[in-house]
């Protein structure tokens, strides 16, 4: 299983709200998040400019270099699932994960002095409709999840359905990011090695 | 104060033994006998000191030693190459107390897990996936050669006959002059992904000077002493100016 969440960039308005609602699911601390949207340009030369959004997480690689730093094994994959997660009471907060990323989506939470990061809400794997709170309130319905293998979820429809406009993020060390980006040439380019801005909330 | 100054830390008090223990393998303590004990005991309270910082970089250092779970991690692998160089310099303090002099093999031994111990240090950060300037082989030169130029002058200020012997000299006068090179070398390729790289120059210049102190010491016109001294210090703030550069442009 390779559960995974893809995102349309071609309705994403970058409203916020999947921020907002993972910081309420996981009562985040000031200053911390395991989900954060980018702006993506503008590109290109006026009136000819593009733009987009970018939410990005956990991107849960196949080959993660954030559990191979991991000295405590604290960060792990979940064998059923395949999701890569965080086990509190091993992580010492050495913050060697974080080196191993390099899409920074990993953040110390102060407060408990140990690393935070997306688990696609894994809390509630066992529910029979298991699905992020970032997905179920994204009110442009711009994300989709599922199971990559299982050609009926969610998430491998969208995939299927997007063809050749499915991206994913750059990938110099080859960890085989499993989040999917779905963005058409109507809205924008995608950029691979994009003029990104992490914006202030 | 960088986030990553316990890590600083470690890695220049902790190679500055590493050096010191390759260079008691390589030339030996002839002439000291009655304190061949000293010098593995400074080794070892600098290693300590250094794995003692490295508490200050955990959030949670009550847990370090879940630390060495994982062997592929290189925190992992800091840990183990410590924990054997401090196993081999506790044995050669030991034996060089109740037999006035020190075994080879132990020396050896050392110089082995010292030689880990430098090569994990800099492949930590080599195999960095955040910082790209961390992720280039002027990294290795940057730790091991830094490692050794410190450990080697440490090891002269117990042994300053040894800056008049060619092996040791040349030795010595080699491992600065690389230094200041491998410096330069850290410096454009930070300079060259963006970060401020003076540091690295400037870390260059004091190397350089204290290769023509170790080279005019060869050569007798310095006393064997004071040159030690003087390449000690010119070289621990090398190597210092550097490494501070260095951890400067971590993300955490």
């Amino acid at each position: 299983m390779r559960y995974a969440i893809v995102v349309d960039l071609d309705r994403c308005t970058g409203c916020d709200t999947c921020i907002t609602a993972c910081k309420y699911e996981n009562s985040l601390p000031l200053g911390v998040r395991n989900t954060r949207v980018n702006v993506v340009g503008p590109t290109g030369t006026f009136p000819d400019i593009e733009q987009y959004w970018l939410p990005i997480a956990c991107q849960q690689c196949e080959n993660p270099g954030c559990i191979e730093a991991c000295p405590t094994g604290a960060s792990y994959r979940d064998e059923e699932t395949g999701v890569v997660l965080i086990n509190e009471e091993a992580c010492i907060g050495c913050r060697a994960c974080m080196q191993g990323c390099p899409y920074g989506v990993r953040t110390l939470n102060p407060d408990s002095g140990t690393v935070t990061k997306c688990s696609l809400c894994f809390q509630y794997h066992d529910e029979p409709n298991w699905k992020p709170v970032c997905v179920a309130d994204c009110c442009t319905g711009a994300r989709f999840f599922g199971d990559l293998d299982d050609p009926e979820s969610d998430a491998a429809k969208a995939i299927a359905a997007a063809g050749d406009n499915v991206h994913y993020l750059p990938d110099p060390s080859n960890l085989k990011p499993s989040t999917a980006y779905i963005l058409s040439p109507k809205i924008a380019a995608w950029q691979n090695d994009p003029v990104e801005v992490a914006r202030d909330l | 104060m960088i986030t990553e100054f316990p890590l600083f830390m470690f890695t220049t008090l902790g190679g500055l033994a590493a050096g010191a223990s390759v260079a008691a393998a390589a030339f030996g303590r002839n002439g000291h006998a009655k304190r061949a004990w000293l010098l593995p005991l400074v080794c070892l309270a600098l290693l300590g000191i250094g794995l003692l910082g490295v508490l200050g970089h955990l959030q949670r250092p009550e847990l370090f030693w879940l630390a060495l779970s994982n062997p592929s991690a290189m925190i992992a692998q800091e840990a183990y190459w410590s924990i054997a160089l401090c196993v081999f310099l506790a044995a050669d303090i030991v034996i060089a107390f109740v037999r006035k002099t020190s075994l080879l093999v132990l020396r050896v031994g050392a110089a082995l897990a010292s030689v880990g111990l430098m090569f994990v240090m800099a492949n930590a950060y080599f195999t960095s996936k955040t910082n790209a300037a961390w992720a280039d082989f002027s990294t290795f030169p940057l730790f091991i050669v830094g490692d050794l130029a410190m450990g080697f002058a440490l090891y002269a200020t117990f042994h300053a006959d040894k800056r008049t012997e060619a092996a040791y000299a040349g030795a010595s006068t080699a491992i600065d002059a690389l230094l200041a090179v491998s410096l330069v070398a850290v410096g454009v390729n930070f300079g060259t992904a963006g970060h401020d790289a003076l540091a690295f120059y400037a870390g260059a210049v004091l190397a350089a000077a204290a290769a023509a102190v170790d080279f005019l010491a060869w050569k007798g016109k310095l006393a064997p002493a004071t040159a030690s001294w003087v390449v000690l210090v010119l070289s621990v703030v090398a190597v210092a100016v550097a490494r501070y550069a260095f951890y400067a442009i971590s993300m955490l």
